[in-house]
């Protein structure tokens, strides 16, 4: 089975004034279709980077991502916005769901641009809040806003879900069932997940780990014990 | 312990967050630019207009008074004004209004006599001094300068050009006023007393001054001032529209006014003592052209007789001359007669003596054929007698002479041989003897004897000689024989002769008697000959004479017809005379009436509020100021608002820096002066900015837009630092008011709660879901951007207003135009249907009138005129102010809506005049106050006064007119109205044709002026341009509101949703649907309050309109819907240009950088 996605020395330098600061420096890895895959690293190790690059939120200086065979490092900015649209679906640390859309509506803000959608009250009921369809963000806890945000991003049937600290801000039980739902995502809809996190404790359950370190991957392996996340205690 | 944040780092702090967030420092420093501009602009256009007009004024050195006497001014009353206290100095002055023909128009002038010379000797009683543009000043009493009178006259006066006056009154002749009628313009002046196109009122022509021209005073030949111009003292400095220079004016007034009254009473005496004088001067004048006249007529009288007395001395010497004519010629002809007669008794006689000469010859013919047959015979017998003697006489002569005589023939014989030649002599001679035949042969003997003397024997010669001897006797008896027959034939011959001679003597007396009558026959023609030589001379001389009678007679009807001549002359002459010396005594004897009518003369003291434009100017710029104190605190409050919203936003976003920085034990009042720095410095940048563009452009383009109704100097427009600093204080005061209440909540807070990003604004239902049959049609982006307007609705408010404010500008903007657009449409499109107004003169002669009405009645080209009576008022509004006003009166009302169409404004309703007798114009009832069935008092140009009551009010956009009819007119002023002025509609009125009909009226004697509506109708729109500025300022100014409100809410609500946008870029919205999530909200608060604007638009525009209009004009009060179309679409229009640039703006969010700021 071929790689489904591939860096390939991947390089992002940002220019702040006269400092040049190197984000990704070299990145190279490669993850296949349906594995779950956990980046971890510290703070600044540039995990967040290649994530916004693999999700065409940011682009590389040089190097090639491969996503499914095409190259999103050569897209224009609107192929770009097609490959996020369709192809993509984003799980960030702090939900940014729109506060002034209830749940079901923050779901559908997905899936009305998106050719064949999951219903929004499925995919929520999926998720676990059939009964708060109609809830704002506000209206809701933390784990919840999370499940919200992943039902919004898997409302678009992504190819790709990348999670940036999906429980970051969640209390230990909570992100638990959020990283359970990932898993299940992953192991029942065959979506291939990436998360990344700086909390190690989480490598057990993912197929593939990439450990970055200084804008490098410090090292790939495949997680020949994969431990259900129940198991996985931090 | 810190107490304060260094300086140093403050500075740095603050300079750095400028140069991070120049859009939002742009947003305040544009949004305080415009609001303090407009308002620092619009603020000092009211005091620069006026600040213009003062420097004006002090620089040409306006008088402060005008006075007018109705006896003028005499030399000891400029003492007095002198002598009075706080007045500075005292211009006399002559003027007087005359009419001036140009291109066919009569144009009523004033001419202002001034003391030119005053100018170069910067003397200090100079006054009203003229500003030159062109040429010199005048220098001799006949030459002049005018004003720029282009658009005044439509006529272009070149320098060098010569001008004639005519009076306008008819029974003065302006040469008695002035030196000369005649001028030459030496120069283009304007002068500060005429400030507008005003040039006052006038009680000749049209009863409008048009246009000034200024002489010399010496032209004028009155020995009194006409006016009297005054400075007042301690006004130097002082504006002349402000209350205090109002208020010293107004005590001086009222000390005028009472020496005014002094002075009259003195006046008075004097004009009285004058009068007196000149009345006993013209009723001596009378006397002596009575007399004279007396005189004149006698002599006339005396020569008439005269030529009478002579002419009939001629008639008798005619007929004197006619009877001796008749003598003469009854004389001559007897004596003709009587020649006649005697002629014809001479030719009687003649006739008798001529029968008696015919008898005598008819005796005479007989006895003359008897005597001649007797004579005859006798003759015969003589004859015979006669012829036998003379035979035989010959033939005794033949042989006498032959026969010789004894003596010889003895000698010869005796001797033959003695003379042999006579012997042979004798012998031829016998020989020749002896052949006559007469038987003598002895000669032939005595012959051939001879022939041989030899043979002779004297006996023979014996015998020979007695034979001649024989012979010699024989033939002596022979001879003596014959003598006795011729004796006897010679008697015989006697007495015939003697029968003849008796017969001739018959004859010859009959030849006598003959001739006696031809003679008779002669004379008696010669007598017939000179009797019609005579006649013919009679018939002559009759004739002649009959000639010279008729001559005579002739001569005499001429002497009578001339006579006759003389005495119509003579009749003609007294009558004119007569005529004369009454007219003379008519005058004398109305100026005993006006003397003995003399009323103390009156002062009118004029201050400049009197001056024509003055007082215009100042409302015009007091409107300004009106309109100035509306406008910009509507910009004043739109900035603050869009402070308020840009700064919270600031202050929100700095929330994290407040708590570390409170954290650190900054003070709050420390931590807050960044943002009040901050706000101000953007708000004394827009200041500046603001105040150095608005306080130049706006008065300039407000003054110049009065500049077409005024003529003044260029713009003063100094930087007012009140003003400034007014308007810069009061946008800072109400930033940093704003700031304050963004930050107070702020740095209130615990610095923990600070530092942790404020939880995002909850999402809630709006009240609109609850409609759920309405809330499920809408499509899910409606429902989104629905929920965000109700989500922010301080900024949805905000935004709401700051646009409503646009297009409510822009609507009063465009109602402005409207409005005044509506004088003109509705004044001439709706009200006024003629075409031409004609004014004639007031006395119309008969031949006048039918030339004038055969053109405005009869014309092709007219297709109805009414006669109208057209005269100027003055009434005094419940303000105090003075307003002119128009009395109208048709002279037959019924056709009146033909011409003019009355109706109320609102609702249309049409006025009848005939039925409401009195109808007053709706500005002038306002000014007055007044409705139908109320009173208003007018005053005419000799400040008489009436009361008329105000039958209805209708709607009337350009002065203000009070119509009556006749019957009203008559009953007020008790008198009937004579109609001054024509008005005319014309049939296809083309340019063409209604420019030759008003060349042909303006060419009859009695037309003073024509004036066709479409011309009135262009200077209207040249007036009302001057307004179409303003609203063209307002509307610019609107839109860049418009711009700056929506552009600065459009960027705070895109900051503050920055995350919201980043996540649905993140979820794969196309540009064009990022920006459209948000346009539909920034596109729903532009309709919204596009909405609201156009309410409040209509209020604005009511405001505007009401305080921006002047006097004589009203504005249209409606706004057409176009107008609506027109503000809604620009601000709909500045929307989406906002739109546009918000569109590359959120183009440009960056996804990541959003995103990641929470953390």
């Amino acid at each position: 089975m071929s790689a489904f996605v591939e860096l390939k020395n991947v390089k992002k330098e940002y220019r702040m004034g006269e400092v040049t600061i190197t984000a990704a420096d070299g990145v190279n890895f490669e993850i296949k279709k349906g594995e779950f895959c956990v980046i971890v690293g510290p703070s600044g190790a540039g995990k967040t980077t290649v994530l916004n690059i693999l999700g065409g939120m940011d682009s590389c200086t040089s190097g090639d991502v491969l996503v499914d065979g095409q190259n999103i490092s050569r897209l224009s900015p609107k192929e770009l916005i097609g490959y996020r649209r369709f192809d993509i679906g984003f799980v960030f640390q702090f939900y940014n769901l729109v506060q002034n859309l209830t749940a079901k509506e923050n779901v559908e803000l997905a899936s009305q641009i998106c050719p064949n959608p999951v219903d929004a009250a499925q995919i929520l009921t999926e998720v676990g809040l059939g009964g708060r369809l109609n809830n704002f963000p506000a209206q809701l806890s933390g784990g919840e806003q999370q499940r919200v945000a992943i039902a919004r991003a898997l409302a678009k049937r992504p190819k790709l879900l990348l999670c940036d600290e999906p429980t970051g801000a969640l209390d230990y039980l909570t992100g638990k069932s959020i990283l359970k739902l990932l898993q299940d995502t992953c192991r029942k809809g065959g979506t291939t997940v990436i998360i990344i996190t700086h909390n190690s404790a989480l490598t057990p359950m993912a197929d593939r780990i990439i450990r970055m370190k200084n804008a490098r991957v410090e090292r790939m392996e495949k997680n020949p014990h994969i431990v259900p996340v129940e198991a996985i205690e931090w | 312990m810190v107490k304060r944040m260094r300086a140093g780092v403050f500075a740095k702090d603050l300079l750095r967050e400028i140069a991070k967030s120049k859009n939002r420092f742009l947003s305040i420093f544009l949004i305080v630019a415009i609001g303090v501009g407009f308002f620092a602009g619009l603020t000092a256009s009211g005091p620069d207009m006026k600040l213009t007009a003062d420097t004006y004024f002090a620089r040409q050195r306006l008088s402060d008074f005008r006075l007018l006497s109705t006896m003028g001014f005499t030399d000891e009353d400029l003492q007095a004004l002198r002598d009075t206290e706080g007045v500075r100095a005292v211009l006399p002055g002559h003027w007087v209004d005359t009419v001036l023909e140009t291109g066919g128009d009569s144009e009523v002038v004033k001419a202002m006599g001034y003391d030119f010379d005053r100018l170069e000797k910067e003397d200090s009683d100079r006054m009203n001094l003229p500003v030159l543009l062109e040429g010199r000043f005048p220098q001799s009493p006949d030459e002049c300068v005018v004003e720029a009178a282009e658009e005044i006259f439509g006529v272009s006066f070149q320098l060098g050009d010569s001008i004639t006056l005519t009076n306008g009154k008819p029974d003065t002749d302006l040469t008695d006023i002035l030196r000369t009628d005649r001028f030459t313009i030496v120069g283009i002046v304007q002068s500060p007393l005429y400030i507008s196109i005003g040039r006052g009122t006038s009680t000749i022509g049209s009863g409008k001054v048009n246009a000034f021209i200024m002489i010399p005073n010496e032209t004028f030949l009155e020995d009194y001032y006409t006016e009297v111009y005054l400075l007042a003292d301690g006004v130097e400095g002082l504006s002349s529209y402000s209350q205090e220079y109002q208020n010293r004016i107004d005590q001086l007034a009222s000390r005028l006014e009472r020496l005014g009254e002094e002075r009259a009473t003195i006046r008075l005496e004097q004009v009285r003592t004058e009068a007196a004088e000149k009345i006993a001067d013209a009723q001596n004048a009378l006397d002596e052209g009575i007399r004279t006249q007396q005189e004149g007529l006698d002599k006339g009288r005396q020569e008439l007789d005269d030529a009478r007395g002579q002419l009939s001395q001629g008639e008798r010497d005619l007929a004197e001359a006619t009877q001796t004519y008749y003598d003469s010629i009854a004389d001559a002809q007897k004596q003709l007669d009587d020649a006649r007669q005697e002629l014809n008794d001479g030719e009687k006689s003649y006739e008798s003596g001529l029968r008696a000469y015919e008898r005598g010859q008819d005796a005479y013919d007989r006895a003359l054929e008897e005597g001649l047959a007797q004579i005859q015979s006798a003759q015969k017998v003589l004859d015979e007698t006669q012829a036998q003697l003379t035979q035989g006489q010959a033939q005794y002569d033949q042989v006498r002479a032959l026969v010789p005589d004894e003596g010889s023939a003895a000698f010869v014989l005796n001797d033959p041989a003695a003379d042999p030649g006579q012997t042979a002599r004798l012998a031829a001679q016998l020989s020749a003897l002896a052949q006559s035949g007469a038987g003598q042969d002895w000669a032939g003997d005595l012959a051939d004897y001879l022939s041989d003397p030899a043979a002779m024997t004297p006996q023979q010669s014996a015998y020979h000689l007695a034979v001649v001897r024989q012979v010699n006797q024989e033939m002596d008896a022979q001879g003596r024989q014959l003598q006795e027959g011729w004796a006897q034939l010679n008697e015989g011959k006697e007495q015939l002769e003697e029968g003849r001679r008796r017969l001739a003597e018959a004859g010859r007396q009959l030849d006598e008697a003959a001739d006696q009558l031809r003679e008779a026959r002669e004379t008696l023609d010669e007598g017939w000959t000179q009797l019609a030589e005579k006649e013919r001379e009679f018939l002559d001389k009759k004739e002649e004479g009959w000639q010279e009678l008729v001559k005579a007679g002739q001569e005499i009807s001429d002497g009578r017809r001339e006579l006759a001549d003389g005495e119509k002359e003579w009749e003609e002459g007294k009558a004119q005379s007569d005529q004369e010396i009454a007219d003379a005594r008519e005058k004398l004897d109305k100026a005993k009436k006006d003397l003995a009518a003399l009323k103390t003369p009156e002062w009118y003291v004029l201050d400049r509020t009197d001056y024509p434009g003055h007082a215009d100017f100042g409302s015009d710029a007091d409107r300004i100021s009106a309109i100035a104190r509306v406008f910009p605190l509507f910009f004043l409050l739109v900035a603050a608002l869009v402070c308020l919203t840009t700064m919270t936003r600031m202050v929100e976003e700095q929330r994290v820096q407040i708590g570390t920085l409170k954290a650190l034990g900054y003070r709050s009042g420390v931590i807050g002066a960044k943002f009040l720095i901050y706000a101000l410095a953007a708000t004394v940048a827009g200041s500046l900015a603001g105040l150095l563009v608005g306080m130049r452009l706006f008065p300039t383009i407000i003054y110049n837009a009065y500049g077409i109704l005024y003529t003044m100097i260029p713009v003063q427009a100094p930087f007012r630092a009140g003003v400034a600093a007014l308007s810069t204080l009061a946008a800072a005061a109400t930033v940093l008011a704003t700031v304050l209440l963004c930050c107070r909540r702020e740095l209130a807070e615990q610095p923990a709660l600070l530092m942790r990003p404020k939880a995002p604004k909850a999402g809630k239902r709006v009240l609109l879901e609850r409609i759920g049959f309405l809330w499920n049609r809408l499509s899910f982006s409606y429902k989104v951007t629905f929920r965000n307007l109700f989500r922010y609705k301080k900024r949805m408010l905000m935004t709401v207003v700051g646009i409503a404010g646009c297009s409510a500008l822009m609507l009063t903007g465009f109602g402005l135009y409207d409005a005044i657009r509506d004088i003109v449409g509705i004044q001439f499109g709706q009200l006024y249907h003629y075409d031409l107004t004609t004014v004639l003169e007031q006395d119309l002669s008969d031949s006048q009138r039918r030339e004038a009405e055969s053109l405005l009645f009869s014309h092709p080209q007219v297709e109805n005129s009414l006669y109208v009576r057209q005269e100027s008022f003055q009434f005094k509004g419940a303000g105090g102010k003075t307003y002119d006003l128009y009395l109208f009166v048709p002279e037959n009302p019924r056709q009146m809506e033909d011409f003019v169409t009355l109706r109320t404004r609102k609702g249309h309703e049409s006025l009848s005049l005939e039925k409401e007798e009195v109808i007053l114009t709706e500005k002038a009832a306002r000014f007055l106050n007044v409705g139908p069935g109320e009173q208003i008092t007018i005053t005419d140009a000799d400040h008489r006064s009436y009361t008329v009551t105000v039958g209805a009010v209708a709607e009337q956009y350009t002065g203000h007119y009070l119509y009556m009819t006749p019957r009203a007119y008559e009953e007020y002023f008790h008198q009937p109205a004579s109609f001054n002025m024509v008005q005319s509609i014309l049939r296809a009125p083309g340019i063409g044709e209604q420019e030759e009909l008003s060349r042909r009226l303006t060419a009859c004697d009695g037309v003073l002026a024509v004036s066709d509506t479409m011309t009135i109708k262009s200077q209207f729109d040249d007036m009302i341009h001057s307004m179409t500025y303003v609203m063209l300022v307002l509307i610019v100014s609107a839109g860049a509101l418009a711009f700056v409100v929506l552009y600065n809410l459009s960027n705070i609500n895109a900051n503050e949703r920055i995350r919201e946008i980043a996540t649905i870029k993140v979820l794969g919205f196309y540009d064009r649907e990022v920006s459209a999530y948000l346009y539909r909200e920034n596109i729903f608060l532009t309709l919204l309050g596009t909405l609201a604007g156009l309410i409040l638009g209509v209020f604005l525009h009511h405001y505007v309109v009401v305080t921006a209009e002047t006097d004589i004009v009203m504005f249209g009060r409606t706004i057409r819907w176009m107008s609506y179309v027109f503000s809604g679409a620009l601000t709909l229009i500045f929307s989406l240009l906002v739109n546009g640039v918000m569109h590359f703006k959120l183009k440009k969010v960056s996804m990541v950088e959003s995103l990641k700021s929470i953390e």
